[in-house]
């Protein structure tokens, strides 16, 4: 069963937020996922097959993320699996980046005082 | 699609849960790689990540809470039993260490219990109780048994003890079950509500 608090599931591993973040454009098969991510991070974060799925298996089971109904469009492979984010996922994602956000903002403060 | 069967025959090597859940995405993902990105270097990122994936899921699975609260549940038994026989046919000290280890795994494991008899599971409450009432059956009927059996036969010992553990055995999980079934919720209906977007 869920935790239906978001601050629960943070700090969330890099991958996870990932593929979270490649989902809040939609509803995204296994191999576009991939691909979001790598563009995402600028190449720098590059996973293979069975790491995409078992990081998408953690997701589903953990309630942030899901199959949905949505079929591959005509002349794409019929056995592709589409998957969207749950809003318990959206709940988690914002709550990931407003952690991130705030970390980035120290680290400016911190860093380069005067500006800040 | 010349490196299909070769990779459909690698990704047998995944944990059958995983395998069973994810191998034809698995395939078909491989294939995509070969064909954006040609044959090497799918190869060389799909060998990475077998490397790197095959020991983690195993090593998941393995520590998987109920697969390891089952394997220390079966031990503890066994110990205690193990130690109840050694205390007679071999001596107190060894028999005592035995039992002594069984408690320290059982007093380990209460975390685990702990967690159990939290779920919010009507077929999990069943399924304890159904146990409950199966481990009473075999303790009153080892009694029974071992009563009339020992009340005709003047030379104990042995059998004394056998037909003791499993008594004890049978009571103390009759004992265990039937308060984990009663601490569990009977509604498995949990909905959660789909919170707004922020």
């Amino acid at each position: 069963m869920p935790d239906e608090d978001p601050s629960s599931y943070l700090p969330l591993p890099q991958t996870e937020f990932h593929v979270l973040v490649a989902l809040t454009a939609g509803e995204r098969h296994g191999y576009a996922i991939m691909g979001a991510v790598e563009e995402s991070s600028g190449g720098v974060v590059r996973m293979g097959a069975a790491t995409l799925y078992g990081t998408l298996k953690r997701l589903v089971d953990a309630g942030l993320a899901e199959e949905s109904d949505r079929r591959p469009d005509k002349g794409d492979d019929q056995r592709r699996r589409y998957y969207r984010l749950t809003g318990l996922g959206q709940h988690v994602c914002w709550a990931e980046a407003d952690r991130l956000a705030d970390l980035v903002a120290t680290t400016r403060t911190n860093l380069r005082p005067g500006l800040a | 699609m010349r490196n299909a069967p070769l990779y459909r025959g690698l990704t047998l090597l995944y944990p059958r849960e995983f395998r069973h859940r994810y191998r034809d995405d698995l395939i078909q993902h491989h294939a995509d790689l070969n064909r954006d990105q040609g044959r090497a270097a799918a190869w060389f990122r799909t060998g990475l990540d077998l490397i790197v994936t095959i020991p983690r899921y195993h090593l998941e699975t393995a520590m998987n809470p109920h697969h390891t609260t089952n394997a220390l549940n079966v031990i503890v038994a066994a110990l205690g039993i193990a130690g109840l026989m050694a205390i007679v046919a071999v001596g107190p000290p060894i028999g005592a260490a035995l039992l002594v280890v069984a408690a320290v795994l059982a007093i380990s494991q209460r975390s685990q219990l702990a967690r159990a008899i939290r779920v919010h599971d009507s077929d999990r409450r069943r399924h304890r109780l159904k146990m409950a009432a199966f481990f009473a059956v075999i303790t009153v009927a080892d009694v029974a048994i071992g009563v009339a059996d020992l009340a005709n036969d003047e030379s104990w010992g042995l059998k004394a003890v056998i037909y003791g553990a499993i008594s004890y055995a049978g009571a103390g999980a009759t004992i265990c079950y039937l308060i984990a079934g009663l601490l569990t919720r009977k509604s498995t209906h949990h909905t959660i509500a789909e919170p707004a977007v922020p």
